[in-house]
Formats: C-alpha cells, structure tokens, sequence
C-alpha cells in the first residue's frame, strides 16, 4: 500500500513511469514496423533524435507551442523514414537490418557535427512541458489508432506483407507502398516519442539515440512478442523499470538484454504474447458449440 | 467475342535456360482450359507470367485486348485475374476469415485514414468485405473453420482456402496451380465439383493439374507444355489421342 502512495506522489517515480510511456510510443511504432509488417528496423532510435532535436529547437528557438512542436517532429522523422525506406524497401532480412543499422549511426554522427543542435555537447535548456497526463493522453491515443488500424483493410495488408509478400502482391496488395506507409506511420510514432523525450528531460544528446537504444527498443517490442500491442506495453512495461528499481539490472542491463533476447529466440520466439490474439480466444470460447452429431463428418 | 486472355509468342530466360519459348494461346470467356505437361515443362512459370509475378523476356500478354505484359503483380489482380500457388502460400498465422478478407483488398479502397476515423463509408465497406469473405468460404466449403488459423488446417482444406482467397477478388480469371496435388480421390471429386460450380458462377479457369482423370473430366480445352514449348492442344479426346503427345507425356505415365 505504502509502496503505491509512493509511486503516485514521488516525483522520481512520475518520472520514471512517465518515461516509460515515451518509450511505449517509440516502441509502439517499432511495432508497426517490424511486428506486424516485419520489417527489420535497428535504426529506430535515430528517429527519436529527428523528433527530439526538431521539437526541442521549435519550442527553444521559435517558441513554437509544445504540442506543435511534437506534431513538426513526429513529421520530421516520418519524412526521414520515408527517405530511408523508398530506396530501402525493395532489400529484406538481413540487407535492411544493417540499412537501417547504418543510418541510425549516419544521422548521430550528422547531429554531433551540426552547429545547430549543440554537436556532441547536445542541446540544453529546453523547456519542461512533457508531463505525466500528456503521456497518458498520448499512449492511450496512439494504442487506439494502432488497434483500429490492426482491425482494418489497411492493417491486414501490413500482416499479409509480413506473412507472404508475393503472396501479398497476388492479392492485389501494393507491397512497396504498404511498407513504406508502415515505415512512415512508425517513425512518426518514433518522432513524437522524441519531441517528449526532449521535452522530459530538458537536456538532450546525440549519445542518448544511438545503437545501444535502438537495440533496447526492440528488446522492449520483441520480449513481449512481435506484432502484439498488449505484448509491446508489456515488455516496455517490464524492461524498462526494471533497471529503475533492481539495481543489477541497471549495472548489467545490455548484458541481460541480450541474454533474454536469446533465451526469447530460443524458448519463446513469438514473444511473451505473441501469436495469442485474445479477441480471437474470446470469439472461440464464446462461440456456440454444434451439437457433437453435426459436428463429425469434415 | 474477343478473347479474355491471350498470350503472344511469350518467351522467358533464366540466366541461361529458356524456361518458357515463344508460346501463344488464348482462353476464351467461360471455358475451363487445362495446361499440362512433365515436371519442369514450365507451367507455372506461365501462371507467374500471366499474374505478373514475372515478366517475359519477350512476347506480350493480352487481359481483354489490354496490353497487361510486365505489370505489377498487384495491378493484374486488380484487372481481374487470380490466382492459387503450387507449393501453397497462405497468410499461415491469420485466421482464415482474415486470409479471404485479404483477398478482397483489390475490391475495396480504406487506407490508413480510414482505418483510424473509421467513417460511416469505411465500416460499409468492412461489412461489404465480410460478407464477400463469407460467400466465398461457402463455395469451398469452410465456413465453419473461418475463426481457425490457416496453418493448423489440413493440406487439403488450406488448398481449398487458396482458392476462396483467390475468389474472394471477383476475377474474371482464375488460375489453379495443381489445387488437387496431395489430395485423396475423395477430395478430388469434391474438388472438381467446386470448379465446375465456379465456373457456372461464370470465371474462366485456367488449370494446371497432374491427374489426367481429372484434367480430362473437367476441361473443355487442353494445352499440352514439353520443354517450354506448347507440343499440342485441343479437346480431351484430341489431346489423348495426339501421339505426340503420348509420346512426350502420357506414355511416360503409361509405362
Ligand atoms: N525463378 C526461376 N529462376 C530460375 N529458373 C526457374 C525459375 N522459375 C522456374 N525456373 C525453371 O523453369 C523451368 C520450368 O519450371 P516450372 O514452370 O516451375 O515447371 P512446371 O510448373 O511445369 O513443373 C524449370 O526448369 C525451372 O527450374
Ligand atoms: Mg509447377
């Protein structure tokens, strides 16, 4: 009981949770991407810094309202993604891993050489506006939109692409323009998850975005498992407190990272819920039975 | 009436080996046509032809007098052509309702926008795809299994499934790539009811198909294929009785 009081009132806890639910956007977006669509992506944190660096000099510089702000940068890296994706689409598996891996390291190294955004001293002095109820309002956004878009015409084609993609492009599927409407849409979570994330802590770095938080990204999306929503709350939910409250996991994080990783790839490789579709179990346990007569015979 | 489908001195390369060599024929509207042939005499590479999977090294490919040669994929099936795969390729780990309701996607437009807003037009056409999906799970007979994953069907149901797919994109043609294979003489009758129940809906088939009990009972034309190149063709009786064909292929089955 006491331990709730103290997660409700403490402000070092309300900052963590509400770092949390930034990164439970980026992951959600990443999700898109390579759980549902599945296509690699380990560049998805470059996308953060896009959003981050383009939010945070809107509302610095330009005072621009923070609520814009985020929009421009979620933009920002929705356009980047797009730029990424168009010549990139048409590699799979292994060959758009490292594209994607190569421009994650392309755009830190580019923001450590720009005047603009502070190069490798990063960019201070950003205003606070991201609060704990912004967060909220955005996750449980976002986590509605994506659920509508799993649940519709334009949802079930990403799942085709990631199924079969020849079979997908029979189906009369415009496969390229799927994946990159996929890319875009996931990057721009990636980009409003930055703008937050700048406007969170204040203080921003190139060093924050770079490999090591991509691959915790997909640490988040891959341990609760590809392509579900509930999986991808879960495993951000789990990984990312962990290391704010056992303090071993925050001393050994990457090395218990990618311990889970393979023992995941091993034991569980659809993640902690992947493949479970509870809507799916509910239709079945709730649908009426023929009677055992009628039911033989197929 | 013009044909539906016509092939024009059609010619693919792989690397050195001419898969397919100067083929030309034609379906007419309505009919069941069968293209058979040995292992390897490049039927399928025919079907990926016409449904745009490959495009030919050379010759063109006629969809009711449009020129559709080197097409998109995605866009022939949106003209009205679809197909089922050899070495079946289903959607394994969506549901089989899901499965057919893909295959409307070139019948129904929502993109993202309308997934998320969601407006009065959209939930139509969801509806709209729904029942499609239905109707066509009911002309191959699995209905009942539309909540199943397609993996955890058996091989014959999910062959059966590839064509409700296919059907659910209202084609006016439909290409059949070896939907008995693995089936038992059961299933296969059954089968072959289905595909004349199709054609009476009024889609053209286009079959390959090895059982020679079953491609003779069902078609009203044959194309016979040797090496990539057509040997023979005509109706059943013409084509059983061809010696070149007997020759080429159904001699090596009668030995
Ligand atoms: N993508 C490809 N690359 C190289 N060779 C191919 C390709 N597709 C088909 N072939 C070759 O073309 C020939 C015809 O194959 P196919 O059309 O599958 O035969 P069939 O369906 O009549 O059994 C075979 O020799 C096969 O190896
Ligand atoms: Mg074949």
């Amino acid at each position: 009981m006491q331990a709730i009081i103290d997660i409700t009132t403490n402000p070092y806890y309300i900052q963590v949770i509400t770092m949390m639910g930034v990164y439970l956007i980026a992951a959600l977006g990443l999700n898109l991407i390579t759980g549902v669509t599945g296509q690699f992506s380990f560049g998805h944190a470059a996308y953060m810094s896009i959003g981050a660096y383009t939010s945070a000099l809107l509302t610095k510089n330009l005072d621009l309202p923070f609520l814009l702000s985020l929009l421009a940068g979620g933009l920002m890296a929705a356009l980047f993604g797009v730029i990424l994706a168009v010549p990139s689409m048409r590699l799979t598996g292994d060959y758009l891993g490292i594209t994607t891996l190569g421009f994650g390291e392309i755009v830190r190294v580019v923001f450590i050489n720009m005047e603009i955004t502070g190069g490798a001293r990063g960019l201070a002095g950003i205003p606070r506006s991201t609060d704990l109820t912004v967060v909220f309002i955005l996750v449980v956004l976002f986590i509605w939109a994506l659920y509508r878009i799993n649940n519709s015409r334009f949802g079930r084609a990403l799942a085709a692409i990631r199924e079969d993609e020849i079979a997908a492009e029979s189906m009369g599927i415009n496969v390229f323009l799927y994946k990159v409407e996929s890319f875009a849409i996931g990057t721009f979570l990636a980009g409003i998850s930055g703008g937050l994330y700048a406007h969170l802590l204040q203080y921003i770095n190139p060093a924050d975005f770079g490999f090591a938080k991509s691959f915790e990204l997909l640490n988040f999306v891959v341990i609760g498992g590809l392509g579900s929503i509930p999986g991808t709350v879960l495993g951000t939910t789990v990984l990312s407190l962990a290391p704010e409250f056992l303090r071993f996991v925050k001393e050994y994080r990457m090395l218990i990272y990618g311990g889970l990783m393979v023992l995941m790839m091993i034991f569980r490789p659809h993640g902690i819920l992947g493949g479970v579709d509870l809507g799916r179990l509910l239709r079945k346990v709730l649908r009426k039975k023929p009677p055992a007569a009628l039911s033989g015979g197929n | 009436m013009p044909p539906l489908l016509k092939m024009e001195n059609i010619s693919i390369v792989f690397g050195g080996l001419t898969a397919v060599e100067s083929i030309s024929f034609e379906v007419e509207k309505g009919r069941i046509v069968s293209l058979i042939g040995p292992n390897g005499a490049g039927k399928s590479t025919v079907f990926n032809i016409i449904s745009g999977i490959y495009s030919p090294t050379s010759g063109s490919v006629y969809f009711l007098e449009k020129d559709i040669t080197g097409d998109r994929a995605y866009k022939i099936t949106g003209y009205g052509i679809a197909r089922t795969f050899q070495n079946i390729r289903l959607f394994k780990n969506l549901t089989v309702a899901d499965n057919v309701r893909i295959g409307c996607h070139s019948r129904s437009r929502a993109g993202f926008m309308g997934a998320v807003l969601r407006a009065g037009r959209v939930k139509g056409e969801e509806r709209g795809i729904t029942d499609r999906a239905k109707e066509s799970l009911a002309v191959v007979g699995l209905a009942d299994k539309s909540e199943d994953l397609a993996k955890n069907l058996s091989y014959g149901d999910q062959r059966k499934l590839e064509i409700a797919r296919a059907l659910a994109s209202s084609p006016e043609l439909l290409l059949l790539d070896e939907p008995a294979a693995g089936m038992n003489a059961g299933e296969k009758q059954g089968l072959m009811e289905m595909i004349k129940a199709i054609s009476h809906m009024g889609v053209t088939i286009l079959l390959v198909e090895h059982d020679m009990k079953f491609v003779m009972g069902i078609s009203d034309h044959i194309i016979v294929l040797d090496y990539g190149q057509i040997i023979a063709s005509g109706t059943p009786e013409e084509v059983q009785n061809d010696p070149v064909v007997i020759e080429a292929y159904l001699g090596k089955e009668a030995d």
